[in-house]
């Protein structure tokens, strides 16, 4: 089985990041950028599935600047066999994202996709199923567990209620939630065998996708700013206070 | 007229506090020692204040005890019996940051992380660091020479003090907020208030000396199979990195230990090794950083000095690491009577004297359980041992200090003597040394009234 695992570099989890002050965006400038958390967790568990003689091939894509490579690599050392760089250095939109992933898959005609359920940047949640939508392909999405049984993808989902397990013909779509698993380390002799392996490049213009912005951002703001607490000198001075100011009591 | 009286006279209520007024926090450290809640609580706003105070107390010979974030782990912060508190933590203004000279000045009494954030908010970095950072205060740090978590890159706290306002016992004031990196006019007097732990004046204001922030940070868990093989890597990355800001080891029943207590710490590796390094480098090259310090790594892992590795990806990656070496919180919790050493050994006896404490330990003490683990690259490695009673553990204190003054050691290498560690000093310094420390403690507080009993 070939596994397609589509990767976004993203700023860095912990990174504070801060409003630019004509409130177009954040600043990036010398930031730490990583591989987006839910993306690492879809190619652990490519990583898994070839461990398990399951999948024979995991190839990693990701779209944008040629800085994407560290990423790829990234994801070569943690288990992937291959890499693309889709190359362009226009805004990417989840539209013209899946738009480019369609002609990917059409490309490389893997039997899983395996993609994080939303990017820790914009928050969108869409790539995965506009994917799906664009290519017919069934979609398991929050996978909390995902089995290969009789050629059918079992997706347990966590939904509101609780668990949801769906079986889904393959060729399949599956998102990570948080709980699918705990990506490895990479390990340096992996990242050093990660040097070596494939990396393609191509543009979206080669694959006949134009990359249109549907969505613009009007502004980005820093949340309001918490006022300083106060530590109170009694429980009835609290209580007064949660009366009188706070008039929660 | 009383002392208190004349004060109380002179100063408005926020700056005395007075009997009930004087909560428990003022009773202590974060050692555990120090029951005794001070009386009189002095709180200026201004070197001018301390002045005054001073002033006062030193005619009435009226001991202090200097108070700032009372964070330290040596007892120097807790009261003794008779001693007021003088706090500085109504002395919390940051006072300018000189973007051409790369400075901040801030008054003693603002805490380490406000300080930080002041700094990161001009595009700097004051690279002083510590876990008690929001607690901490700036004038403690440099009072008691503070080390933390980097200072393989850029010092102790005294590397990063370029000016200083201090007071004497009393009332003098000495203010040279310098800016220079060169200013050899004279005897460079801030170096006495530095590491002295408050016995010979009180830090009020200072000048520290900020820096670039760097771009970028690369870690990685190295696993090595003995300490030649540690200290090798040490060399190496001193020589090939632009910097290194963490070198960091941990012994196995440490690591293990950390492993199996703690929730969230995993192990990178699958098998067990006879060292773990967490090793770091910053640098200002986004482009080739990584690659750099990858290369290191795989060389060293070629020619077998460096066992395994893994390398962070993330930000979270490296949080992992740290956890590790951070457990040690969690497994004091759950040792009996710990004993904590932070002593300081030359890095090529550091294999010897470890196994001397060791061997020592498990002869005299049979039942203690001691874990060691260090920032190697300052040569300054901590040791916490649990003891069955307070008896042991004075044994314990005893056995490991001897053995690191034997290895020409510090039986402090960062936090201090304070009030707990005086009997010991004389295995890291001689009686000439301590007693020029004895005349200088004489010249400046005469009366003795600063801190008293701290240090010697």
């Amino acid at each position: 089985m070939k596994v397609l695992v589509p990767i976004k570099r993203v700023v860095d989890f912990n990174v504070k990041v801060r409003v630019k002050s004509d409130q177009s965006g954040v600043d990036l400038a010398n930031v730490k950028m990583s591989m987006n958390p839910f993306c690492e967790i879809a190619v652990e568990e490519a990583a898994r599935l070839k461990e398990a003689g399951i999948a024979e091939e995991i190839v990693v894509v990701s779209i944008g600047e040629a800085a994407c490579q560290e990423q790829l690599r990234a994801a070569l050392a943690l288990g992937a066999d291959r890499a693309i760089l889709v190359e362009t250095s226009k805004e990417a939109q989840p539209l013209s994202i899946a738009k480019v992933l369609k002609a990917i898959v059409e490309k490389e005609a893997p039997e899983l996709v395996i993609l994080g359920k939303q990017a820790i940047d914009g928050d969108n949640n869409q790539t995965g199923q506009m994917l799906a939508a664009l290519t017919g392909m069934p979609q398991g999405t929050f996978a909390s567990e995902l089995k290969i049984v009789d050629g059918k993808a079992h997706v347990t989902r966590e939904v509101d209620g609780g668990l949801q397990t769906l079986a889904l013909n393959l060729p399949a779509i599956v998102t990570t939630d948080l709980r699918l698993n705990v990506p490895r380390y990479a390990s340096l002799p992996n990242i050093m065998k990660a040097k070596k392996k494939s990396m393609d490049t191509i543009t979206p213009a080669e694959l006949g996708v134009q990359f249109n912005a549907t969505v613009k951002v009007l502004k980005v703001e820093s949340p309001a700013e918490r006022t300083a607490g106060i530590i109170v000198g009694s429980s009835a001075e609290l209580v007064d206070k949660l009366r009188s100011e706070a008039k929660v009591i | 007229m009383s002392l208190t009286k004349k004060i109380c006279e002179i100063f408005d209520a926020p700056s005395v506090l007075y009997n009930d007024e004087v909560s428990d926090k003022y009773a202590s450290d974060w050692t555990d020692g120090g029951k005794y809640r001070p009386e009189v609580v002095l709180r200026p706003k201004t070197a001018e204040d301390v002045s005054s105070m001073l002033k006062l107390c030193n005619v009435a010979g009226q001991q202090i005890v200097v108070q700032g974030g009372l964070t330290g782990l040596s007892g120097g912060a807790s009261p003794k019996p008779g001693e007021w508190s003088l706090s500085l933590e109504r002395m919390n203004q940051i006072i300018e940051i000189d973007q051409d000279a790369l400075t901040i000045t801030v008054q003693a009494g603002t805490p380490l992380s406000v300080v930080q954030r002041a700094a990161e908010d001009a595009g700097l970095y004051l690279p002083l660091d510590l876990g008690a950072r929001g607690s901490c205060q700036i004038g403690g740090n440099i009072a008691t020479n503070a080390g933390g978590n980097q200072v393989i890159k850029y010092g102790m706290a005294r590397a990063l003090v370029s000016g200083m306002v201090a007071v004497l016992a009393d009332g003098t004031i000495l203010a040279n907020r310098n800016k220079l990196l060169k200013n050899n006019a004279g005897y460079d007097l801030k170096q006495l208030f530095i590491g002295s732990e408050g016995t010979l004046g009180i830090i009020t204001e200072v000048v520290l000396r900020l820096f670039p922030k760097p771009i970028t940070k690369q870690s990685a868990m190295c696993a090595l199979e003995s300490m030649t093989d540690v200290i090798h890597l040490l060399n190496a990355a001193r020589t090939r990195l632009p910097s290194i800001s963490a070198f960091e080891v941990m012994w196995p029943n440490y690591f293990d230990a950390c492993i199996s207590a703690i929730d969230d710490a995993r192990s990178p590796f699958t098998e067990k090794y006879s060292y773990y390094v967490i090793l770091e480098s910053e640098g200002h090259c986004a482009e080739t950083d990584f690659e750099h310090f990858c290369e290191l790594l795989a060389d060293l892992m070629e020619q077998g000095i460096v066992a395994n590795a893994v390398l962070a990806q993330s930000i979270a990656d490296a949080e992992n690491f740290w956890k590790i070496r951070d457990g040690i919180g969690e497994l004091t919790a759950l040792l009996k009577n710990a004993a904590h050493f932070d002593i300081g050994i030359p890095i090529r006896s550091v294999e010897a004297c470890v196994d001397d404490i060791q061997s020592t330990l498990l002869r005299k003490f049979p039942s203690v359980i001691a874990y060691y683990f260090g920032h190697l690259g300052d040569g300054n490695f901590h040791i916490v041992a649990g003891t069955e009673n307070e008896e042991q553990k004075y044994g314990v204190y005893n056995a490991v200090y001897e053995i690191t003054g034997k290895y020409e050691g510090s039986i402090t290498a960062e936090h201090g003597v304070g009030s707990d560690k005086t009997q010991w000093l004389h295995h890291s310094r001689d009686e000439a040394e301590i007693a020029l420390m004895r005349t200088l403690k004489a010249t400046l507080d005469p009366k003795g009234i600063l801190n008293p009993g701290r240090v010697f």
